[in-house]
């Protein structure tokens, strides 16, 4: 009878696979992730604010234009002017401006007057608009 | 007289330091990272000072032509989603091309449904981050 010298040798599982799939893993997550914070303006919607605001005063009308220009009540002005203009209109620090916004107007141009209008204390602000665009 | 062999028999790198490292690494983003589904459209973010940050995670993105994107969902499923979950805050991600009146046809339907709450993602007019 013929013996063969069977060795036990301990084989170790290979590493490389699962090196692989790490590798592959954290190329993965450094592309996708994202670091640092966004920064946001908060908008506080008329339900938010859970107020029947009274109009006062004479109109206070602001259509929303493309670029730096707007049009209060009709006439169009630049934008830096609009906080004085608007003051002589309002009765108290507090009254309600109506927003507007014309067909070519995006986006930034609604935010830069929200934020311009921000900045010189006027946050009573009702835009126009329907919701059956969506 | 006896001289002493040199071996140049190489020895294994230890490998176990760097799969160490990688396994940090790894761990670092899967914590760090945040998958929220993105459209495939470039949203092109509007330019606004603010000094404060987002607290909500709750995306809503918009893009240029109008579409909204809503945990992964688009058109109406997203809608549907948002009126099932009734979050009491969002963050809108809308693109500064978007038409304004669109735009403000969003808040309203969003105040519709009683979220009250909204957080408007702006970039830095100076230092606008790299996407």
């Amino acid at each position: 009878m013929i013996q063969l010298n069977t060795i036990n040798r301990r084989r170790r599982p290979s590493l490389t696979p699962m090196i692989d799939v790490v590798f592959l893993l954290l190329i993965f997550f450094m592309l996708v992730a994202r670091f640092g914070v966004d920064n946001v303006i908060d908008i506080n919607l008329p339900a938010a604010r859970g107020q029947n605001v009274q109009y006062e005063g004479p109109p206070r009308l602001i259509e929303i234009k493309s670029g730096d220009i707007v049009s209060l009540n009709g006439s169009e002005i630049p934008l830096g002017q609009l906080a004085n203009k608007l003051r002589a209109l309002m009765p108290s620090p507090n009254a309600l401006i109506v927003l507007r916004s014309s067909a070519e107007a995006n986006t930034q141009d609604l935010l830069n007057i929200l934020l311009h209008l921000k900045s010189e204390k006027i946050t009573n602000v009702s835009v126009l608009g329907s919701d059956n665009e969506f | 007289m006896n001289f002493s062999k040199t071996s140049y028999v190489s020895e294994k790198e230890n490998i176990v330091p760097m799969i160490n490292v990688v396994f940090l690494l790894l761990i670092f983003f899967l914590i760090t990272s945040s998958l929220v589904p993105r459209p495939g459209e470039i949203i092109d973010r509007p330019f606004g000072l603010s000094n404060s940050h987002a607290k909500d995670p709750n995306y809503l993105f918009i893009t240029s032509s109008a579409e909204i994107m809503y945990l992964g969902q688009t058109g109406e499923t997203a809608w549907g989603i948002i009126k099932k979950n009734k979050p009491g805050s969002l963050t809108i991600e809308a693109d500064r091309n978007l038409a304004a009146q669109k735009f403000i046809s969003l808040l309203n339907k969003l105040d519709s449904m009683n979220i009250t709450q909204l957080e408007m993602i702006v970039n830095d007019p100076i230092n606008e981050p790299q996407r």
